[in-house]
């Protein structure tokens, strides 16, 4: 009855502001102490939805009722309330809020006082996304939080996010945070940076439990922008850019490559390829089709690299409602022609209040990706071959020859499939819709609904067309893949919360919820081959003939329920504890439902009595523990880990004709269950003369039950038999520090993170050790480390070699100038029994750090990015070697060990890619680079157009800015690769850096 | 109230899940709980242990392992068992594989659950499924001698780390076995079972057992109860798609276009889009007589044999198995020996070392070559009648039983091929005649993946498989041809040097088991001696 009655009033009260016209306030916000305008603070009439936000200069102006109450608030200063009193100017001076005390952040299913916090929950501003050319999000994060360690590792258009891990790989499957958009479950992808107020990362148990069997792995929350009640506001953001690679490898030129060729042919006894006549036609390059130095990368890098991004916004509200809508448009040209992306997004946040009771959201977006590249005759796949064979084929192989067809090695000729246009196209069409209402029933009690429905379809078609090099070589026939997937997540939670303080020191906070999902995902493809013409790209125009069709759906419900408790005392004393149970469909009856736990305490030191002496020089001191379970049921790819099935298509032809077959292909473990994490976490958060802000965190993750493959004998003769057999340990240390000031009109930030993660494998399935290619797991050892010879310099005589531990491995094969393995385990000879730990390949330290500059209406943004403490292996075609015309070598082999050349650490030639001192076979020490780096991830000069300019044009803002990603790294890595690139053969598409030149417009 | 109503209809939605919500099951794959009931499901789990019991892959690669071919990609598995660096961690290509065998007793332990089905036919079903499993179990024992002779599948992975059985066990098991189906296989099936396993597969498979392990009694009385098989008249045509179904085949790994297709490519020459990945060598070419009967050797001392145009009048085999200098072969002439063409020795990775490529098979190239050879349909023979009669010969050449039967069953082969009849008096004692019936042997099956097995069981491996390995001689395509449309060559420039290979007796008669498998199952140890 009282709300009603509350209701009227406010109704009345509205009425009267648009009945009376009311009066206009004006005054300046401004800084108490240094007088500073405060651009951006809020200036709302209170009881209503009418409010205004001060200009650059702080001024604002304000129509209301004569009586009216104004409440003035900014992000860091305390609010405040003043009566109008008829008073039409008023100037109001804000004082900073040193203990950010309303700063709020965003956690699981609510917001909390970041001064109040018990867990580990990093936030990224949504500053730190602007005006940046970035074209993912995931890579945007690179360098901004302690402790989540982002790896970009391709540029290529629209497949160009960083793989994201939280406080180090807590498993060794899907170890990729959750990430939740607005409350619903989603990815990076479906949201562009201008769209984003804030993201927060829950990083340890405490913060992520309430996210129960999906959060092992911590949590990305990102909240989207909405509007504000008051005047609307339009905006527009546009850049321009162009993108390069950070590094390419240089390879040999014919003539180079000719003489090193011949050398090596020569040490294996064998007899030169190129004659004198030859090499001096290499040389003078007088003969370009028979001898040419074709510049394979030269060829390959000709796309244009321009980035265009335009973003327009329009924002506001009224008294009932607050909206914002956002178009976003993103053009991408590849730095390899006929690679590209064009990226569409549209969003919609609307927030309806119908009464004091309820409120709705609604929250609708749409994305669409539509990408793509080139591909090539020779096996499929797009791209990747094409970089591969413009990293092999050899400098004196013709891109054309004279009669206009193409030179060929054994492959077929990268360029030739280049100049055949775009032939795969995918593209990913996203829809979002989220809705929910709210219920504030009793006074501190609410209860609310929300549903989403995420529909990603994606479809994927790839064309191979067929290719008549030259005469002798083709490569055919035209074959078409169509593929569409299309996957759906509905989901539903209720949740009810409690909110109270009694007796002014008690505060409570209650949470209870319910969620239930259910996932389904259909994939269907189809394939025809042998089309009459290169030009006929559709399916129905292949033959029917070995046209084949394939389609599968898989299905995952869950159900769960939550709940969390928080309470402090006196905001002194802080204790909160999250339960979660889930049930999923994934697994057998018995071991269906998870229960994930987690309690965390913390201790405002400060606001102690005790401490008041101290407060001066530290405002704010606190001290945090918490432990807490995780569950990653997404470990496995397989939906059905514990149902047995016979898998169709075991077929076998009986008299031509196919038959139906069915078998057994993988065994499944009905007791398999969820992988769980469990964390402790220690942190401390200080503020120091005000202006300075520390906090420190230290944690341990324990991941037991990790899903693993069980090594089954072959006796077993089944595939993939998965248990929860594996343990993995991370600890570490996170360390972030921000530092803001003022020196008269220069403003000056600095922030800057470090952590440290320690990783070690505790527990493998029954055995202690598994070597996986050049890494392996062991006990004891970090995951995935490098495993291998140690190599010490190299033999300079036959004398050498003897006096050096045999080497068993290569034998006869070695010579002067090649690589010595050393005997690691002292046995006299050197032989598998050798191959030890070589080096990390995850860098166990990462750090970032920034530092902004303001002057009058200039600004000023630097991001560095690193990493430290691990290494890469580049090998096969990205190291190249002398082998004929399907490699060439980098060109640090001109410096090659030769008898005459000994002062070198570069092994000698060999014709034999699988050689002792290449890469190749035996993963080596020399090989092995050290991925250290620094990088300039972002670099920002901005300028802000006067006021007194724009306000001709009534323009409230207009920036101008030139901004750059990955200007420049500096690393120690093997010369001409990119140390964030994945180690190999370095047929990725580069990873690039990107310049560009932008807009922001505010009406 | 009213708030009350909202509450509870917000109640009643979320409430609406039950239990079968997680109840979660696929769609596409069979559940074992209600599968193995009618005849449909038998033949679906049957024809499932027939999918990929044998490949054409495994039956060509395998003479890279032999004096008859060489193997030039190591990652493919051949290059080090034909020259004999192989070890337990790098074994090359494995035949250490249980799964159709899984398949197998897996059919065996529920076949008769399906009780709709008569009796007989699962009989003759169960019979099927113990072929494919005895066939298996000879492939094991013959690479790795002592294996674990598994009959019944394991639930769990840690159950399945068994040792080895003697190689005597499995040998009685499959002895047995065979024995056993033999009467209950039929001789034929409808014309839509063709490729079935049939009461001769089982009688050839058998022989070849009995053979292999030197019981040469029981080889020849199996071989004679081998009946209604007839050898193809042409040796050529013998190898072609259409006549993919004859009745000199006893059994044959059945291939069909796009479905279950078979994929040429690793034999063709580089000039017509191949890999040359086995290709033969100069041994094997050697290896053919003259078309009057002369090894190469009595000829040259005749003046009829010239080392510089060595394919001229040679055994038709040679020109239907090998594509050799000077050939025209996809409408081409195959130029290996020239340095200008595509197919020379160092012009590409996928150009042939040895100068020759194989052409068993790939004749379908030859009437068609635009004919799409990574997608074909040829059936690739397990076991044909030659072998029957060859082993007939041999069996009897072993017991010394010098009569006209062996001498007819070695005629029939070489006149179906082109060859004249054995000289009776130059082929009269049994050495002489032991060394005509292994060359035979070789020519006819070259390519046939019995090369390796033969020269282990002669003990001649560690003469055959030691030494430099070469290819053909180098030189020109001349202008003029041969009656059959060859052109002759001028081959003087030395041969090109392969590689170095060696062959250790008895080590290397077995493989090793891989060290992967003995990793993961530690009862396997130790492994094959010398390994």
């Amino acid at each position: 009855m009282r709300k009603i009655f509350l209701f009227c009033f406010l109704l009345a009260g509205s009425l009267n502001v648009f009945a009376q016209n009311g009066i206009t306030v004006s005054g300046t916000v401004t800084e108490n102490g240094t007088e500073m305008p405060i651009p951006g603070a809020s200036v709302v009439e209170v009881g209503t939805t009418n409010g205004v936000v001060s200009d650059f200069d702080g001024n604002y102006s304000i129509n209301v009722a004569e009586n009216a109450i104004l409440e003035i608030s900014f992000l860091g200063y305390a609010k405040q309330q003043i009566s109008v009193n008829g008073q039409t100017t008023i100037n109001i001076t804000l004082s900073e809020d040193a203990e950010f005390l309303d700063e709020v952040v965003v956690v699981g299913f609510g917001t909390q006082k970041k001064v109040n916090l018990t867990g580990s929950v990093a936030t990224v501003d949504s500053k730190m996304l602007e005006s940046r050319p970035i074209t993912s999000v995931s890579a945007g994060l690179s360098g901004l939080l302690p402790g989540v360690y982002v790896n970009q590792s391709s540029g290529l258009p629209g497949n160009d996010g960083g793989t994201i891990r939280i406080r180090g790989t807590g498993t060794l499957n899907q170890a990729s945070p959750m990430v939740l958009i607005d409350g619903v479950e989603g990815s990076l992808n479906d949201v562009q940076a201008n769209d984003i107020a804030s993201i927060s990362v829950l990083k340890d148990a405490a913060s992520a439990a309430i996210y129960g069997s999906k959060a092992a792995n911590g949590v990305i929350l990102v909240t989207t922008k909405s509007g504000k009640s008051g005047v609307p506001t339009v905006t527009y953001t546009g850049d321009f850019g162009w993108q390069d690679p950070t590094v390419l490898p240089e390879y040999l030129g014919s003539y180079d490559y000719a003489m090193l060729y011949n050398e090596a042919l020569a040490n294996s006894g064998k007899a030169p390829r190129f004659s004198d006549n030859d090499l001096e036609l290499f040389r003078n390059g007088s003969s370009p089709f028979t001898h040419p130095n074709t510049d394979w990368h030269d060829l390959l890098y000709q796309g244009s690299g321009f980035v265009t991004t335009n973003n327009f916004a329009v924002s506001g509200g009224s008294e009932y409602t607050s909206y914002r809508a956002s178009l976003n448009y993103q053009n991408q040209d590849g730095i390899i022609e006929h690679t590209g992306k064009k990226d569409y997004n549209a969003r919609i946040n609307l927030t309806v209040t119908p009464n004091d009771w309820i409120t709705t959201n609604l929250n609708m977006s749409y994305s669409q990706l539509d990408r793509y590249e080139p591909n090539n005759a020779y096996v499929g796949g797009g791209l990747d071959q094409i970089i591969r064979q413009a990293n092999r084929i050899a400098p004196w192989i013709p891109y054309k020859n004279e009669d206009g067809t193409y030179g060929t090695i054994s492959d077929g000729n990268p360029i030739a499939w280049l100049d055949m246009g775009p032939q795969i196209n995918y593209q990913r069409k996203t829809f979002v819709g989220i809705g929910s209402i709210q219920f504030d029933l009793f006074d501190g009690f609410n209860i609310k609904a929300t549903a989403s429905h995420r529909n990603v379809d994606s479809g994927n078609s790839e064309l191979n067309k067929e290719l008549q090099y030259n005469p002798a070589k083709y490569h055919g026939p035209t074959k078409l893949t169509e593929t569409f997937i299309t996957n759906t997540r509905n989901t539903f939670d209720l949740t009810a919360n409690y909110s109270k303080t009694f007796n002014g020191d008690h505060n409570l906070d209650l949470l209870a919820g319910y969620h239930a999902e259910s996932y389904n995902y259909k994939n269907t493809s189809a394939y025809r081959e042998n089309f009459p013409s290169n030009e006929l790209t559709d399916l129905n125009a292949g033959s029917t003939s070995g046209m084949t069709n394939s389609g599968y759906t898989r299905e995952l419900n869950m159900v769960s329920w939550f709940g969390r408790a928080n309470y402090n005392y006196m905001g002194k004393y802080l204790v909160e504890a999250n339960v979660r149970a889930d049930g999923s469909s994934r697994f057998a009856k018995d071991n269906r439902v998870g229960v994930f736990p987690s309690f965390s305490a913390g201790w405002r030191i400060s606001e102690e009595n005790f401490f008041d002496g101290f407060k001066d020089t530290m405002s704010n001191l606190k001290i945090r523990a918490s432990w807490g379970q995780l569950g990653n049921q997404d470990a496995l790819d397989d939906y059905y880990p514990t149902i047995p099935t016979l898998a169709l298509g075991k077929d076998y032809p009986f008299n031509s004709i196919i038959n139906s077959g069915a078998a057994i292909v993988n065994a499944k473990n009905a007791s398999l269950i969820w992988e769980k994490t469990t964390s402790y976490g220690l942190g401390f958060d200080a503020t120091i003369l005000k202006k300075i802000d520390v906090t420190i965190d230290l944690y341990k993750k324990l991941t037991e039950g990790i899903i693993m493959e069980v090594p089954a004998p072959n006796e077993f003769a089944l595939g993939k038999f998965f248990d929860n057999v594996g343990k993995l340990d991370n600890q570490g240390v996170e360390l972030s520090v921000n530092y803001r000031d003022q020196f008269g009109d220069f403003d000056f930030q600095f922030g800057g993170n470090i952590a440290y993660n320690e990783n070690e494998l505790a527990k493998l399935a029954g055995t202690d050790q598994v070597i996986d290619g050049r890494k392996i797991r062991r006990l004891g050892t970090p995951l995935d480390s490098w495993f291998g010879y140690k190599t010490d310099g190299l033999y300079q005589t036959e004398a050498d070699i003897t006096s050096w531990p045999t080497n068993t491995i290569y034998g006869s094969q070695l010579q002067p100038g090649d690589l010595r393995y050393v005997d690691s385990n002292g046995d006299g000879k050197v032989d598998a029994e050798d191959r030890a730990l070589l080096g990390k390949s995850i860098p166990p330290v990462n750090f970032g750090f920034n530092l902004s500059l303001g002057y009058r209406n200039f600004d000023f943004m630097a991001l560095f990015q690193g990493a430290t403490g691990a290494y890469g292996y580049m090998d096969s075609d990205a190291i190249g070697a002398v082998n004929g015309d399907a490699q060439k070598p980098l060109k640090l082999f001109m410096d090659r060990w030769t008898p005459t050349n000994t002062n070198t650490d570069v092994p000698r030639l060999i014709d034999n890619i699988y050689g002792p001192s290449m890469p190749q076979n035996s993963t080596t020490s020399y090989w092995l680079q050290s991925t250290d780096y620094l990088r300039l991830k972002n670099l920002q000069i901005g300028y802000n157009v006067p006021t007194d300019i724009l306000e001709e044009w009534n323009i409230s803002r207009l920036r101008v800015y030139y901004s750059a990603q990955n200007l420049f790294t500096l690393t120690p890595y093997t010369k001409g690769w990119d140390p964030e690139a994945p180690s190999g053969r370095g047929s990725g598409y580069p990873v690039v850096m990107t310049n560009s030149i932008g807009i922001n417009l505010t009406f | 109230m009213r708030k009350l109503i909202y509450l509870l209809a917000i109640t009643v939605v979320f409430s609406a899940c039950d239990d079968s919500f997680l109840e979660t099951a696929p769609n596409d794959a069979l559940s074992p709980s209600t599968f193995w009931k009618t005849k449909n499901d038998l033949d679906l789990a049957l024809t499932g242990c027939y999918n990929e019991f044998e490949s054409s892959g495994n039956i060509f690669y395998r003479d890279a392992g032999s004096d008859n071919a060489y193997n030039n990609f190591p990652w493919e598995g051949w290059t080090n068992i034909g020259n004999g660096i192989l070890s337990a961690a790098d074994p090359g290509s494995s035949y250490y594989n249980f799964s159709t065998i899984n398949r197998c007793n897996e059919f065996l332990a529920n076949c008769d659950n399906a009780t709709a089905v008569s009796e007989d036919d699962r009989t003759i079903y169960k019979a099927q499924a113990r072929f494919l499993r005895a066939y298996k179990y000879y492939t094991l024992t013959v690479n790795y001698g002592d294996v674990p002779l598994i009959l019944e599948n394991f639930d769990h992975p840690e159950e399945a780390k068994v040792p080895r059985n003697s190689q005597a066990e499995v040998r009685t098991f499959i002895e047995d076995e065979l024995k056993d189906i033999i009467d209950i296989l039929p001789e034929s099936y409808s014309e839509a079972d063709q490729g079935k396993a049939t009461k001769g597969a089982a009688q050839a498979l058998l022989m070849r057992y009995y053979l292999y392990f030197g019981e040469y009694e029981d080889a020849l009385t199996t071989a004679n109860s081998i009946s209604g098989y007839s050898l193809f008249p042409s040796f050529d045509g013998l190898f072609d798609p259409s006549n993919e179904q004859n009745n000199e085949v006893i059994l044959s790994v059945q291939y069909t276009p796009d479905l279950y297709r078979t994929d040429y490519t690793p034999y063709l020459p580089n000039s017509i889009g191949g890999w040359s990945s086995v290709v033969p060598t100069q041994s094997l070419v050697d290896a053919y007589e003259m078309i009057d009967g002369k090894t190469i050797e009595e000829a040259e001392l005749a003046g009829e044999y010239d080392p510089a145009n060595p394919y001229v009048n040679r055994d038709p085999r040679l020109r239907a198995s090998v594509v050799y200098p000077g050939q025209i072969f996809a409408n081409k002439v195959y130029r290996s020996i020239e340095e200008d063409s595509n197919d020379y020795f160092n012009k590409a990775d996928n150009a042939s070392k040895t100068g020759y490529n194989f052409k068993k098979y790939t004749t379908f190239k030859d009437l068609n070559p635009d004919a799409p050879h990574w997608n074909m349909g040829n059936d690739v023979f397990i076991f044909r009648y030659a072998e029957v009669l060859l082993t007939i010969a041999e069996a009897k050449i072993e017991l010394n039983e010098i009569d006209n039967e062996l001498y007819d069953a070695l005629d029939a082969v070489r006149e179906r091929a082109g060859m004249p009849k054995v000289n009776r008096t130059k082929y009269a004692t049994q050495s002489s005649l032991r060394e005509l019936v292994r060359n035979e042997r070789r020519v006819e099956f070259a390519m046939e993946g019995l090369r390796r097995d033969d020269i282990i069981r002669w003990d001649i491996a560690k003469e055959v498989l030691n030494g430099d390995l070469k290819g053909a001689m180098r030189g020109i395509v001349l202008e003029t041809t041969q009656p059959n449309g060859d052109y002759n060559v001028s081959m003087t420039l030395p041969e090109n040097l392969i590689e170095n290979r060696s062959f250790e007796a008895p080590k290397n008669n077995l493989l090793p088991i891989p060290q992967s498998a003995i990793d993961k199952n530690p009862k396997l140890a130790p492994n094959n001696p010398g390994y």
